[in-house]
Parts: structure tokens; C-alpha cells; sequence
């Protein structure tokens, strides 16, 4: 579903990526790890073709996305860090507009039921946004994932700043989503949450993928080992 | 763009906009003083080729005055362009100064002048709020204000150095400027060019004063920045208009045609110097055969015609000064409304400040028409006075030696007296003072918030 | 999408405070400046009302001493139906009426007068238009609503679109927008023509209000003035559209779109006007003055060869008794109408030199859509230079008429009767309405406004995303 084939993205004289190979199919949940700067966002961004890239293709659904960006984004939905709604409006107004411009159209009833998928309290679905706290936010961005029908879930540390009661539904709806089979790619620092939720785990290092792995190939500790082992040579 | 950047340009286009004014000017104002001396030094040729004529006659043809160009109007050309700029002198009428230049020039003209008065009034200003808008609200976004608070310096130390290091590089280009301009004006008095650089210093000081205080009480750049430009635009901009639009609905000027109805009207009520058979005619006539105490209009020692011409031309300056009184009155009461404006705007004040200094104001005008005028009734007393001395009752045929024409004096212009200038705008000057303290007390009072 | 973004920027600007604060500020100026019209207007009226009351007056009375005499009775007056004295001192009033449009933009009707004696010693280079006036209200000009229009809705555009992009891109919003399958540059540009409509929606109905207020009738003028006010903020949303597109931050968006807005608003056509009178120059008026004096008095050396001339380019008026009855008042009329053509090449200098100033501004205008918006707008008002140009060439061509309808009878000595008392020519002004010129000016405004959202959306693609920290 989810192809990077040599991507490589170049910042005057600073690598930010270099040569990333890397494959995601439906259902999987791949976690990308790595400290700041290690080329995590800048392999989301180049999916989302908010950059584009050097040399080497991100390609979504055998499409190449800096070929056709409007179609590739019909397929994917994209929840950032800090996900950023129009505060004057309500959590519903805010879904109801944003699939609306992925020319979306739904009823009321119907929107309210993606955002109780979500797991968004129902008072909160005709409160003006400005009162939601951060978790309640990054569920109108899944609640969007849902109602889009999204085959590709692109996020980007999302559960930094959570607690971990939020955190925790978070990666229950990825879960609950990933059976749908929707192919995740997400970018975290969160080791333990990686291991719990991904399905795949790749570390990165001034822009290169040092190491790739299954989540059921290792345990808790070792996982942090070779993290730190990584992030130390 | 680095700030530093940001600044070289600023001051760049800001340099160039200066220097391209002040030399466009100058070859103006060259030009304009050539073309007055020319005009003036033929007006007396051809005054003076009358030869010997008859005295009423030469009166009738009449000759000019002449406003001098003044060297500060270089900087500010004040009101010039709206107003005329010679005065038809002759017999039996005070004519209004004519040739105004803005009415030979395209609408455009009303959108001002890149002269040096322009740049100094509107952009200076605008560059200070450019530089010093973001001077407190950086620190305090980057919160570098915490760091500076720590190392022992005051809100008011800091406060007071920013407004210096905001204000010198304007003070430094301001007095460039003004010496660029004292360069190629050459000679001048240098107590008024003084006098305007320090009105503009304060001017200046006013704003950038202003800026701090805006900016020490906002909490962003981009508000503080929207503020300022909002004060520049209701100051320099809309206030102004406003005054002239409330003015002109409150104390509105006749129309020329009013005018010169209603000093018609006055003049036929009176004495008129041609017209003998009217009341006023007879009544001086008795008057004077009894004062002489003869019989007959023949047995005065003088020409009656040229008299009575003579009194009646006495009679006709005084509804001319008693409707330009009106006049004036008017124009008081609209000074008045621009000075009570001037509370709300320090451009109102250092605008009639500097035209007044570069005498390029109204009142300036107006002593010029009144000198004029003056000269103008001296003119005719002259004449009428060889006329009746030199020629008998009915004797319009009497020509008068060529000699009189030179004896008529040169028309002069003086400027008032530095210090009267001064005296006569001891108004503006406190408002500007008013204004330059109260900004230093606000600035004061702000730096304890911060 | 349009739907949508219709929706959605509507919700957005009602619970903000600004469609209340916006129309509020609006109609506050628009009423204020409209007021201020309306009683320049006023003064006008009344003003030129008392002109012409004044001069019917005198024609009443000459009226009174015609039909006296016609009716074979002496009068005291009978003097006044003499040629000289009806030519000269009763003459004709020349008016120039108020457009009600003329509310909208006082224009140049604050410098020149709007009502003029004609009479026949007037020399036509020498007639002065300007009214009587305050020097210092001209040199600041007047609160009206083409200034409201010109200078100060351009700032109200800035402050209601610099950040609409930028916002989004400082929030991280963009990020989330550009993720969705859309062109963000024509999204941005949805927003900002919605922007568009629902600012000029507020402005027509707060013009329509003032309108309503100070009493203008619908006319074609009006009209074009609204669609040249629209033309006109539609550039500057274009531009701040592409300034935003361009821009990195909203700060810097704010400050290059004010730089432009002192630029384009005052700099550049005071810098217009400047380079036309350096180029153009306008010849001495004063010199001109002592030149008229020059040929008058040569003129009236040769009183009687002048008058043989004059009389062999009128042998219409050579009295069958002999040549030799004419007086002083032939001979004056005569010199008058020769000297007329001695200077009209003097005079002609100063018209050409204006009109190639006016040509240098009409070309170098399209430089700042201010220039374009003012021009149109006082031409639609009846009060731009070229309209009181206009006025002055129907004065000019009118004094001459009148003294050419004079000169039968003062060369056949003859006093006007009842009948010539009623026929004697009249002045009329009409409004020359150039509509072609602010079409041009529209069509230029509105194509600068389409090439700048064009640009705008060729860049789809090519401006960033995600902030670069």
C-alpha cells in the first residue's frame, strides 16, 4: 500500500533523508522511531507531498504521490502532532467541513455516529472547539479517518503530550482501525507504545533507516537496547 | 530578511526619496525665482515706458506685486501651490493674488508633492513606527525581556535606551536631510533653519515616543504594529481632512462671487471717485468749498476731480480692509478649529509650525495681499496727489512728467522678524510641547508596566 | 468546495466580531464622509442659487427699462440697454451645476469656482476660476468618501485578509487542509473572493444607506461608480491574496502589504505628479502676465489702425454713413477681439503643456490603481480637472459668442429693444460624461485583479507547507 523506494530528501548540504526503503501494507501498523531530526516527519511529509522529493518515489496504492498529490490524498488521512481545528467551531462543524473538502457529504446523524467511533464524549460533539482538550481533538482527527474511509493513516507523533488514559484509547482506535485494514504509518518516541500497538518497527538515524523489525520479534527491553544502542554509536 | 537588512533599505529608499525631492525642488525653485525676477524687473520697464501720461491713467494701467520666493520653501512649500503669487495693483480696486498653481496642474496635484516637507511629515514618521514598533513586543515574544530584567537593568533603562537607539539614526537622517537642503538653498537665515530641524526633532521625538509606548503596552509585534499605523493614518491622514471638512461646514469662506458682490454693493452705497453727481460726491464737495471757504469747485488750489478721486479711493480701501476683516475673521475662527484639533494630532501643529518657519503659511499670504494693498494706496496717493496739485478742474487732458512714475517705491516684501514668527505661533509651539511632555510621561508610566 | 467554503467562512465571520465591527466602522465613515459631501454639495447649491437669483435680478430690471422704453416712456435707467453697458456690466452668468453624484467626491470643486460673470472686458487669459478658499483646507483636502473609499478601505482589506493564509500556515492548520485532496491556493482563493463578496456586500449597503441619506438618484454614473469602487478592492484583495501566498508569516505579510499600501496610495502619484511637472512644465504665468500688458498697450497706441483692421475682417459692421462716426467703444471692442487672437498662442502654451501633463498622468496612473480609482470616481462626479477644464472651454467659447453678439450694435450705436433683451445668448454647461475613460480604468483594475489571482494559483504547489522551525 505504502512504498518509499529510495527516498531521499536533501536540504542545501544536509541529508534529512537518505535512501529510505520501506513497505507498508494494509493492516500493518509500521512505527517509525528515532530522535528529532532523525527524518521521521520528513518521511510523512514527503507522503503527504508537502515536500517533495529529492531523488526516489513515495508511492500510496501504486500511485507516485508527487505525480497526482490530489488523488493519493483522497486515500489517506493525516493526524499531526498538535492537530489544529477551527476553534470557533464545533467539533461536528469541524468534521462536517473537513471531509467536506474531500467532497464528502454526510448527514448529521451519520457524522455523529464516526464521532462516537472516535470515542469523542457526546457532549462535547456541538461544543465550540476552543474548550477541547488535546486528546478530544486528535479524536475529531481519527473521527475524519473514519468518515473519509481512509486506506492510509499517516501520523505523526500523535500521542506526544497525551496522557496516558488518551493515549491509550488512541492506539485502541488505531488498533480497532488497522483491522479495517487501513496501512498506518507513524511516526512516535514512544517506545512502548510502538511496541504495543505497531505491527512493525523501523528506526532512523540522520535520515537512514538503521533497523527494521517486527514487533513480535522482540520484547519490552530489547526493543529499548537497541534503541538506545542506535542512538549512542 | 534580517532587521538589519530591513533597515538599510528602509533607509536606502527613504535617502533617495529625499535627495530626489530636495534636487527636484531645488531646480523648481530656481526656476519659479528666475521667472519672478524676470516677471518683476519687466513689470517696471513697462511701468515706466508710459512715459510722461496722465496720472488716473497710469493709476488705470496699473502694475504688479510680486511674493517674493522665500529659501525655506524649498523644504516646505506650505500653501504656496494654493495660493497666488502676484497682485494686480491698480486704481479703484484691491485685486485678489492670482495665478494659483495647483489650478494649472492635473487633479493629481491634490495628491501632494514629493517635496521635502512630504517625506518629513509622512514618511519619516512612518519609518519610525517601522523601526520602533516591535522594539519592546520582540523582547518580550522572544522572551529576552526576562533575561535583560535579570541582568539589572530597569524597565526604565531599558525603556529610555531603546527609545535613543530608536530615535538617533532618524535625528542623524533628519539632520542630513537638513543639511543636504541648507546646501543647495545657499543663503538663508539659519536661525528659521534651525528653528525648523528642531521642530521636526520634536516632531520626531513625539512619534517615536508614541511607538515605544505602544509598543511597551501591546502584547505582540503585529498588534502594536496595526495600532501605530492606525494613530499615523487617523493623525496624519484623516485628521486633517477632518478639520478641513468640519471647517468648512462651520465657517465657511464666501464664494468669490459674494465677495465681490458684496464689496460691489458697498462701494456704489459710497463715494465713487468718477460718478459727481452722486450724494456722497456733493456732499464732499460742500464740504470742501467750505473747509477752503470759496465759492466755486474752480477757486480750490487743486484739481477737485483728482480729489474726489482720491477721496473716493480712500473710501473703497476701507470696504476692501472692512470685508477683508470679514474675511480674516472668518479665518480666525477656522485657525482656531485647527488648533483645537492640533490636541488630537502632533502633525497638525509642526505642519503650520514648519509652514509658518518656511513662511509659506497663510498668515503669510495674507501680509503679503495687505502689504500690497498698502503699497497700492500709497500708489494712488501719489498719482491722485501730482494729478490735483499739478492741474486745474476738468483738465483730463493733463499729463504728468515721466519723472512721477519713478517716484512711485519699489514694492517690498519683508518677512516678519524671526522672533514675531515665533510670537505668532506661540500657540502650535505649546500644543507641540504639550504633546512632546505628555509622550515622555506616558513613555514613563509605560515602562513601569512592563 | 465553493459551497462549503461559503458556509464554512460565513460561520466563521459571524462569530467573530468582525462582520459587526467591520460594518460598523463602514457605515461610521460612510455616513460621516457622506454627510461631508452632502453639505459641500449644499453650499454649492445655495451658493449658486444666490448667483443666479442676483443676475435674474439685473435682467429683470433691464427687462423693466426695455419694455418702459418700447413703450415709448422716458427712464432714468435707459442708459443701462446701451451694448457696452448690457455686454459689460449686466453680462451673463455662467454656471456650472451640481451633479447630486458630486457628494460622493468633492474632487477639484473645493479650488475652482462654479459660477462666473461673463462680461465682455474680461480678457480670456487672464480669468481667474479659482474660488475664494482657505489655502490650508485645499492643502489637506476633504473627508469625503472617494478618500474613505480610496485610502481607507485598502486598510480595512489588509487588516480583514493579511493573515487568512499565514494564520493556517503559523496554526499547522495548512497541514491538516493541504492533506486533503484539494488545491489549497484556489481554496485560499475561495476564501478570499467570499471575503471579497461579503465585504463588498456590506459596502454597497452602506454606500446605498449614504446614498439614501444624502439623496442621490439612481443613475448610469452611479452605477459605474459602484462597479468601479468594487474593480478597486478587488485589486487590493488580489493583492493581499498573493501577498499571502508569497508570504512566511503573517507579521511580514502585514508589513509588506502596508509598504505597498504607502506606495501605491501615496508615493508613487505624488512621485507621478511630481516627474509630470518637471517634464511638463508649465510656462510663467507670471510672465505671461507682463506679455498681455505689452500688447495691450501697443494695441492701444494704434487705437485707430486697429480698428481699420478689425473693419476689414468685419465689413458686415461698416456703417453705410462713412467710417469715420466710430468712438472709443468700437475701437476698445476691436482691440479686444485682435488682441484675443494676438495671444491665443500664448494661452494655447498653457493648455498643450496641460494636456501632455494630463497625458503623462493618464499613462504613468495605471502605475497605482489609487490614481485609477480617484480619476474614475471624480469623472463619474462631474468634479475632476478634465469635467472644470470642460468648464472653462465652455466659459472661453461662450465669452466670445457673447461679444460677438454685441458687435452690430455697438457698431451700429444701436441701444438693445424688448426683443434683443430676450435673446440674448444664454450659457449652458453640460457634463461631458467620458464613461470610455473609467471603463478603461475598471477593465484595468479588474484585469490586474485576475492576473494577480491567477499568479496566485500558478503557485499551487510551490509554497510551503509545514513551517520550517
Amino acid at each position: 500500500m505504502l512504498h518509499a523506494i529510495n527516498l531521499t530528501k536533501k536540504y542545501q548540504d544536509n541529508l534529512a533523508l537518505d535512501n529510505l526503503n520501506l513497505s507498508i501494507e494494509p493492516g500493518d501498523i509500521y512505527c517509525l522511531l528515532g530522535a528529532n531530526g532523525a527524518g521521521k516527519s520528513t518521511t510523512i511529509n514527503l507522503f503527504l507531498n508537502f515536500i517533495s522529493p529529492t531523488s526516489g518515489k513515495a508511492i500510496i496504492n501504486q500511485i507516485e504521490v508527487s505525480k497526482d498529490p490530489i488523488a493519493i490524498k483522497k486515500l489517506i488521512a493525516y493526524i499531526p502532532e498538535n492537530l489544529v481545528l477551527y476553534n470557533e467551531l464545533s467539533g461536528l462543524e469541524n468534521l462536517e467541513y473537513f471531509i467536506g473538502l474531500a467532497g464528502l457529504k454526510y448527514p448529521e446523524d451519520e457524522l455523529i455516529k464516526f464521532l462516537q467511533e472516535a470515542g469523542l464524549q457526546s457532549e462535547a460533539f456541538k461544543k465550540r472547539v476552543k474548550t477541547y482538550s488535546k486528546g478530544m481533538r486528535q479524536k475529531i482527527g481519527v473521527s475524519m479517518a473514519i468518515a473519509k474511509k481512509a486506506k492510509v493513516l499517516l501520523l505523526d507523533e500523535p500521542t506526544s503530550g497525551l496522557d496516558p488514559k488518551a493515549s491509550n484509547e488512541f492506539s485502541e482506535l488505531l488498533l480497532r482501525l488497522s483491522q479495517q485494514n487501513v496501512a498506518t504509518l507513524m511516526a512516535t518516541h514512544d517506545l512502548f507504545r510502538a511496541k504495543e500497538t505497531g505491527t512493525d518497527i523501523g528506526i532512523m538515524k540522520s535520515g537512514k533507516l538503521v533497523a527494521q523489525l517486527s514487533t513480535e520479534e522482540i520484547n519490552h527491553s530489547d526493543l529499548e537496547k537497541l534503541y538506545l544502542n542506535h542512538m549512542n554509536d | 530578511m534580517s532587521r538589519h537588512g530591513q533597515f538599510k533599505w528602509m533607509f536606502g529608499i527613504v535617502i533617495l526619496l529625499s535627495a530626489v525631492a530636495i534636487f527636484i525642488s531645488h531646480k523648481q525653485w530656481q526656476e519659479k525665482s528666475l521667472q519672478r525676477e524676470q516677471a518683476e524687473e519687466h513689470a517696471k520697464e513697462l511701468w515706466l515706458a508710459q512715459g510722461s501720461t496722465n496720472p488716473h491713467n497710469a493709476a488705470h494701467y496699473g502694475t504688479f506685486a510680486f511674493k517674493p520666493q522665500f529659501p525655506l520653501s524649498l523644504i516646505d512649500p506650505g500653501v504656496e501651490k494654493y495660493t497666488g503669487v502676484s497682485v494686480f495693483l491698480e486704481a479703484h480696486s484691491r485685486n485678489e493674488a492670482d495665478n494659483v498653481a495647483a489650478a494649472d496642474q492635473t487633479g493629481l496635484s491634490r495628491f501632494g508633492d514629493l517635496t521635502p516637507d512630504f517625506i518629513l511629515l509622512f514618511i519619516i514618521p512612518l519609518m519610525i513606527i517601522a523601526l520602533g514598533h516591535q522594539s519592546v513586543t520582540r523582547e518580550k515574544e522572544q522572551g529576552t525581556i526576562r533575561i535583560i530584567k535579570t541582568q539589572g537593568i530597569s524597565s526604565k533603562q531599558l525603556i529610555w535606551g531603546k527609545w535613543l537607539g530608536n530615535f538617533i539614526p532618524i535625528a542623524v537622517l533628519t539632520t542630513a536631510l537638513f543639511t543636504l537642503a541648507a546646501v543647495f538653498i545657499g543663503e538663508f537665515n539659519w536661525k528659521l533653519l534651525v528653528s525648523m530641524w528642531l521642530i521636526y526633532l520634536v516632531y520626531f521625538a513625539i512619534i517615536n515616543g508614541i511607538t515605544l509606548i505602544v509598543s511597551s503596552l501591546t502584547s505582540n509585534s503585529g498588534i502594536s504594529l496595526v495600532t501605530l499605523l492606525a494613530i499615523w493614518i487617523g493623525s496624519c491622514l484623516a485628521l486633517p481632512k477632518v478639520a478641513s471638512s468640519y471647517v468648512n461646514e462651520k465657517y465657511p469662506y464666501p464664494t468669490r462671487q459674494e465677495f465681490e458682490s458684496a464689496v460691489a454693493e458697498d462701494k456704489r452705497k459710497g463715494l465713487d471717485g468718477h460718478d459727481p453727481w452722486s450724494e456722497a460726491s456733493k456732499l464732499l464737495e460742500k464740504e470742501t468749498l467750505e473747509s477752503y471757504q470759496v465759492k466755486k469747485l474752480e477757486d480750490l488750489p487743486f484739481n477737485f476731480d483728482a480729489f474726489r478721486m482720491q477721496k473716493g479711493e480712500e473710501h473703497e480701501a476701507e470696504i476692501y480692509i472692512k470685508h477683508n476683516e470679514k474675511l480674516k475673521e472668518v479665518h480666525k475662527k477656522q485657525t482656531k478649529v485647527y488648533q483645537n484639533l492640533a490636541f488630537l494630532s502632533p502633525f497638525l501643529p509642526t505642519r503650520f509650525m514648519s509652514m509658518a518657519i518656511a513662511n509659506t503659511d497663510y498668515a503669510t499670504h495674507w501680509n503679503f495681499t495687505d502689504v500690497a494693498e498698502k503699497h497700492r494706496v500709497e500708489m494712488q496717493r501719489i498719482l491722485n496727489g501730482n494729478f490735483a496739485k499739478n492741474s486745474k478742474l476738468g483738465d483730463w487732458n493733463y499729463k504728468a512728467d515721466a519723472s512721477l512714475l519713478s517716484e512711485i517705491p519699489d514694492f517690498q516684501f519683508e518677512t516678519p522678524a524671526f522672533e514675531e514668527v515665533i510670537s505668532a505661533n506661540m500657540g502650535n509651539l505649546m500644543i507641540l510641547g504639550a504633546w512632546l511632555f505628555v509622550s515622555f510621561g506616558f513613555l514613563f508610566l509605560a515602562s513601569t508596566r512592563i | 468546495m465553493l459551497n462549503l467554503n461559503i458556509r464554512h467562512e460565513i460561520k466563521l465571520l459571524s462569530r467573530n466580531y468582525w462582520f459587526i465591527s467591520l460594518t460598523i466602522v463602514l457605515a461610521a465613515l460612510c455616513l460621516y464622509s457622506g454627510h461631508n459631501g452632502l453639505k459641500h454639495f449644499e453650499r454649492r447649491q445655495v451658493d449658486q442659487k444666490q448667483a443666479i437669483e442676483n443676475h435674474q435680478e439685473k435682467e429683470q430690471l433691464l427687462q423693466e427699462v426695455a419694455l418702459a422704453v418700447s413703450k415709448g416712456e422716458e427712464h432714468s435707467l435707459s442708459f443701462r440697454l446701451s451694448p457696452t453697458n448690457v455686454a459689460i456690466f449686466t453680462g451673463q452668468l455662467a454656471t456650472m451645476p451640481a451633479d447630486a453624484i458630486s457628494k460622493l467626491a468633492i474632487g477639484q470643486s473645493d479650488l475652482y469656482t462654479h459660477q462666473m460673470k461673463i462680461a465682455a472686458n474680461e480678457d480670456l487669459a487672464t480669468l481667474s476660476f479659482n474660488e475664494l478658499n482657505n489655502p490650508v483646507q485645499l492643502l489637506f483636502g476633504n473627508f469625503d468618501l472617494s478618500f474613505v473609499l480610496a485610502y481607507l478601505v485598502p486598510l480595512l482589506i489588509i487588516a480583514f485578509t493579511y493573515n487568512l493564509r499565514s494564520q493556517e500556515l503559523e496554526s499547522g492548520r495548512l497541514k491538516l487542509l493541504a492533506s486533503s485532496p484539494i488545491n489549497t491556493n484556489l481554496w485560499l482563493l475561495q476564501r478570499f473572493i467570499i471575503r471579497f463578496l461579503t465585504l463588498a456586500f456590506i459596502l454597497l449597503f452602506t454606500i446605498v444607506g449614504t446614498i439614501f441619506w444624502v439623496g442621490i438618484g439612481i443613475s448610469g454614473e452611479l452605477y459605474v461608480f459602484l462597479l468601479l469602487t468594487f474593480s478597486y478592492l478587488a485589486f487590493w484583495f488580489a493583492i493581499s491574496y498573493l501577498a499571502n501566498i508569497l508570504g512566511y508569516s503573517s507579521a511580514r505579510n502585514a508589513v509588506s502589504l502596508l509598504s505597498l499600501w504607502i506606495l501605491l496610495v501615496l508615493i508613487v502619484p505624488t512621485i507621478i505628479n511630481q516627474a509630470a511637472n518637471t517634464v511638463y512644465p508649465m510656462p510663467s504665468r507670471v510672465t505671461l502676465l507682463n506679455e498681455i500688458r505689452e500688447i495691450k498697450s501697443e494695441l492701444s497706441k494704434k487705437q485707430d489702425q486697429v480698428l481699420d483692421e478689425y473693419l476689414r475682417n468685419h465689413p458686415e459692421l461698416i456703417r453705410k454713413e462713412g467710417e469715420n462716426a466710430f468712438g472709443y467703444w468700437q475701437g476698445y471692442f476691436a482691440s479686444q477681439e485682435i488682441m484675443e487672437e494676438t495671444l491665443s498662442p500664448l494661452i494655447g502654451k498653457f493648455d498643450l503643456q496641460l494636456s501632455k501633463q494630463q497625458k503623462w498622468v493618464n499613462s504613468w496612473g495605471f502605475l497605482s490603481p489609487t490614481v485609477l480609482f480617484q480619476y474614475g470616481a471624480t469623472q463619474l462626479a462631474g468634479t475632476s480637472s478634465l469635467n472644470y477644464n470642460d468648464f472653462k472651454d465652455y466659459i472661453k467659447s461662450f465669452s466670445l459668442t457673447w461679444r460677438a453678439h454685441f458687435m452690430p450694435f455697438v457698431f451700429d450705436n444701436k441701444s438693445l429693444d424688448i426683443n434683443d433683451i430676450d435673446n440674448l445668448p444664454v450659457f449652458e454647461y453640460r457634463k461631458s460624461l467620458n464613461f470610455s475613460s473609467v471603463f478603461i480604468n475598471i477593465s484595468v483594475l479588474l484585469i490586474i485583479s485576475v492576473l494577480l489571482a491567477a499568479s496566485g494559483l500558478i503557485l499551487e504547489g510551490k509554497r510551503q507547507i509545514i513551517q520550517l522551525s
